[in-house]
């Protein structure tokens, strides 16, 4: 499929996996992302692959562990609250080191909260979530095809680091239409997975797949090797993109579908002849600290926006390290800022830096 | 024409024949945007003393439906008819009991948008026996760049399955072929190609092409029997660059 197709956001994800190699989902219905798992169970018949809707997401996400233990390309997908039941599951697959790739479409929280858009679950996705010292790699994708493309690379990224992605998105970007395309990434060296459970046929060992680690040495020394990991996604995963930061004087920091309304607001401040630029994260975490920070000498100010009552700007604030105000704006509750807001809000922080 | 059959060869001289028009369709055809501008024309044709109702029945999709635009409409002279209060942001299987009211009234116009798939199409099963009373047009919606409904097989198995849970026959069929902005005559072609295919195996004519206003006056020259139906976007997403 390499012609422009027209897709919603959770469709476009689902093809985008199988394109991947995807070849087993295990998932549980849950508004706004409905349409991933029903396209799934379209397609992965017609692809030889596996479906199944589990009788929870506690359960679909212990069937993603499974089937990553064995060394299949596995996905699963739900919205916040189902995202909240399978944190248990998410810190034993960071655990066992299992590749798998996990998409959260948010939705308005806390507890069932409401089914419109949200950014609401930030927290969740890059400071844990589950228990434990473990980080994921997340990706935040702002258009149907910037969506297509990271979860193409969100496998291999999982494959070669050993380590469970998440791609993080909102109702808007699972709901909305836009044209996509299905192009071959360049591929990546990616390590055999000589560790899964796939019979002795193959090697003279037994190959475990746990996450239990009974003495406390042993225990150090594996989540020592799991920071050591952390460390190196750290050093080569940051990704940013910056429109008009060069000359800004205030820069707004926002990542998903905030960012495009951002860029609008961005844009039209722009004709009106104010500095203003936009820093969009692309991973959440590792958080993209070295270009933000590049940023801070030029620019007087930072504005963070997000839907939620702020979230990211704790990291905005860790970049810029006190060298400049960090402001903030926010929606809630599945209220989306309009670019009007932003831009007076852009406004009111510029006239305080004159 | 009569209900329950087959209407006959050939093309909607207007987009609109009778006072009730279904529009159904796969998940994201332009179902919505169809029905809206349906609903705007309908108005325009209309005496102003007729009351026109656009009935939302879109109940297995959470966002981007006709209800958003309630207000908008209003101020244009077309009622929404869909759940109300904080029943409208949900997704529940829950309509208003004035649905039935609007369909059985004989002196409006109705307009319906009925959700997605064969799911969003089971809604209106509910009403087929009070919408059979009378000649209706049942359109539905293709868009052959959309993943489900690229060749006829995909639209006949979608059809099959539409008409046997809204217990509905589709009259015509809606060209509404597009990549949004990026919608270019040959993209209409193939649309109308599809059409022609779907006209030869089912016999259910090509009713009209919906499309940007921009590209009427080519859609005019090349396609001169087909009505068409000028797309007004009203579905924008709140960056509004699209």
């Amino acid at each position: 499929m390499s012609e422009r197709v027209l897709m919603k956001g959770n469709e476009a994800i689902a093809e985008a996996a199988i394109q991947a190699g995807c070849r087993f989902f295990f998932g549980y219905p849950i508004t706004p992302q409905n349409e991933l798992p029903e396209y799934m169970s379209r397609r992965m018949p017609q692809v030889e692959g596996t479906f199944l809707q589990a009788e929870s997401e506690v359960a679909a996400i212990n069937m993603v562990y499974g089937a990553a233990g064995a060394g299949a390309r596995v996905m699963t997908s739900s919205s916040s609250p189902g995202i909240s039941l399978k944190q248990e599951g998410i810190s034993y697959l960071a655990g066992a080191e299992l590749p798998a790739v996990i998409v959260n479409i948010v939705r308005g929280g806390p507890g069932l909260g409401s089914i419109q858009p949200s950014q609401g679950a930030y927290f969740q996705a890059v400071k844990g979530g589950g228990h434990g010292d473990y980080r994921l790699l997340v990706l935040a994708p702002a258009n149907l095809q910037e969506a297509v493309d990271l979860v193409t690379e969100a496998f291999d990224l999982a494959d070669l680091y050993r380590n469970p992605v998440l791609i993080l998105g909102d109702g808007l970007l699972g709901q909305m239409m836009e044209p996509v395309e299905f192009r071959k990434l360049p591929s990546r060296e990616l390590p055999p997975k000589t560790w899964a459970t796939t019979g002795m046929r193959h090697h003279p060992h037994k190959n475990i797949i746990n996450s239990l680690v009974l003495d406390a040495p042993g225990l150090e020394k594996h989540i020592l090797h799991l920071q050591e990991k952390y460390a190196r996604m750290n050093l080569h995963e940051q990704r940013a993109k910056s429109l008009h930061c060069a000359d800004a004087e205030v820069v707004i920091v926002a990542y998903g579908s905030t960012a495009r309304i951002a860029k609008t607001a961005v844009m039209s401040l722009r004709q009106s002849g104010l500095k203003v630029g936009l820093f969009r994260p692309v991973t959440l975490w590792p958080f993209p600290v070295n270009t933000l920070s590049e940023l801070v000498p030029k620019v007087k100010a930072f504005l963070t926006v997000e839907m939620n009552a702020g979230q990211m700007v704790e990291d905005v604030k860790l970049a810029v390290n006190g060298a400049r105000p960090v402001h903030f704006y926010g929606r809630m509750g599945g209220m989306v800022p309009t670019p009007e807001e932003i831009s007076s809000e852009c406004v009111r922080v510029l006239g305080g830096v004159r | 024409m009569c209900c329950g059959e087959r209407s006959l060869p050939g093309t909607m001289s207007e987009p609109v024949l009778n006072r009730v028009s279904v529009i159904v369709g796969g998940y994201g055809s332009g179902k919505t945007e169809v029905a809206i501008n349906l609903s705007l024309y309908k108005r325009a044709k209309s005496d102003p003393d007729t009351s026109v109702e656009l009935i939302d029945l879109d109940i297995v999709s959470p966002y981007f439906r006709s209800r958003d635009q309630l207000l908008q409409l209003k101020a244009c002279g077309v009622a929404v008819v869909a759940p109300e209060g904080s029943l409208r942001s949900a997704d529940l299987p829950a309509l208003p009991a004035v649905v039935g009211g609007s369909i059985l009234r004989r002196d409006n116009q109705v307009i319906i948008d009925v959700g997605g798939d064969p799911a969003g199409a089971t809604a209106l099963g509910r009403y087929s026996g009070d919408i059979k009373l009378e000649p209706v047009d049942v359109l539905m919606v293709i868009n052959p760049y959309r993943p489900h409904t690229r060749t006829a097989l995909d639209v006949l198995n979608l059809l099959n399955l539409i008409e046997q849970k809204s217990r509905l026959r589709t009259t015509a069929f809606v060209n509404n072929a597009n990549l949004m902005g990026l919608t270019e005559i040959a993209h209409l072609e193939r649309g109308q190609r599809l059409l022609g295919e779907l006209y030869a195996q089912t016999g259910i004519p090509a009713g009209f092409i919906s499309c940007m206003p921009s590209l009427v006056p080519r859609v005019n020259a090349l396609w001169p029997q087909n009505a068409v139906l000028p797309l007004r976007l009203t579905m924008h997403p709140p960056w509004r660059d699209a």
